[in-house]
């Protein structure tokens, strides 16, 4: 395999990496998404204060966004330099726990 | 209906994911790869975990409403704390269910390799994901349902 072409291993993973890191950052800045608010049916980026607004689809949006960057940083130098299975399981491993400790946080 | 077949699906994945954690860590260990095993259990786990997780995502709006904000809310903060870490554990999981069924293809535990070993410590992340997911969807519906 020419050395310009990235082995299907590493560019999935580099898209699970980029996919977690994308869906944490949108929920821990967080990034602008777009929210539903399910008892108008509408979609908005500015909820109006006290109604329901679920910003899911829109985090989800972005870590997709993310997944969807990872093949083509792949294919870049530092894609096929890198180490992306170390980061894909880092990544994962401290967005898990970052979800837990967010939610645990909430309640104390 | 959708809730049901959201179970039903839950409960495809909980078994695949289990045995591909299972086939990985033995695989791992050196006690027999299985490569065709183990690419049917992830195209299965992917499958199935992409079903529920989109039935999820359609139910979604109604238990928020219903249920959430109507009970958990007011009452149970632990219970909307456990399906906040729920949904962004599930969400979570998309990406790697997705991810591990190319890695399931190219990977050979016998390298002991990076690759391979990072595929043994998704696919049973990926396992925890789905049992904690799906043990918390059921024991929130039993104390609401939609």
């Amino acid at each position: 395999m020419p050395p310009t072409e990235p082995r299907p291993g590493p560019s999935w993973t580099w898209a699970l990496c980029f996919g977690v890191v994308a869906f944490s950052a949108a929920h821990a800045i967080p990034l602008p998404a777009p929210a539903y608010l399910p008892e108008s049916g509408a979609w908005t980026f500015r909820p109006p204060e006290g109604a329901i607004a679920m910003h899911y689809y829109g985090v989800l949006g972005w870590g997709l966004l993310g997944a969807g960057l990872g093949p083509a940083w792949a294919r870049t130098r530092w894609g096929r330099r890198g180490t992306p299975h170390a980061c894909a399981v880092t990544a994962l491993a401290v967005a898990l726990v970052y979800f837990v400790g967010i939610e645990l946080w909430k309640l104390l | 209906m959708l809730l049901v077949l959201h179970a039903a699906a839950a409960i495809v994945a909980i078994g695949s994911a289990t045995h591909a954690a299972v086939l990985a860590i033995r695989a791992w260990t050196g006690r027999g790869t299985r490569p065709k095993l183990r690419r049917t259990y992830a195209v299965v786990t992917a499958i199935s975990y992409g079903v529920c997780f989109l039935l999820g995502l359609w139910i979604y709006p109604t238990f928020r409403v219903e249920v959430r904000a109507a009970h958990f809310d007011v009452a149970l903060p632990w219970a909307t704390a456990a399906f906040e870490v729920k949904e962004h554990w599930a969400g979570l999981g998309l990406f790697c269910a997705a991810a591990l069924v190319p890695l399931g293809r190219t990977v050979d535990p016998r390298r002991r390799d990076s690759e391979s070993r990072a595929f043994a410590v998704l696919t049973v992340m990926l396992a925890v994901v789905v049992w904690y997911t799906t043990f918390c969807g059921l024991s929130l519906t039993a104390l609401r349902p939609i």
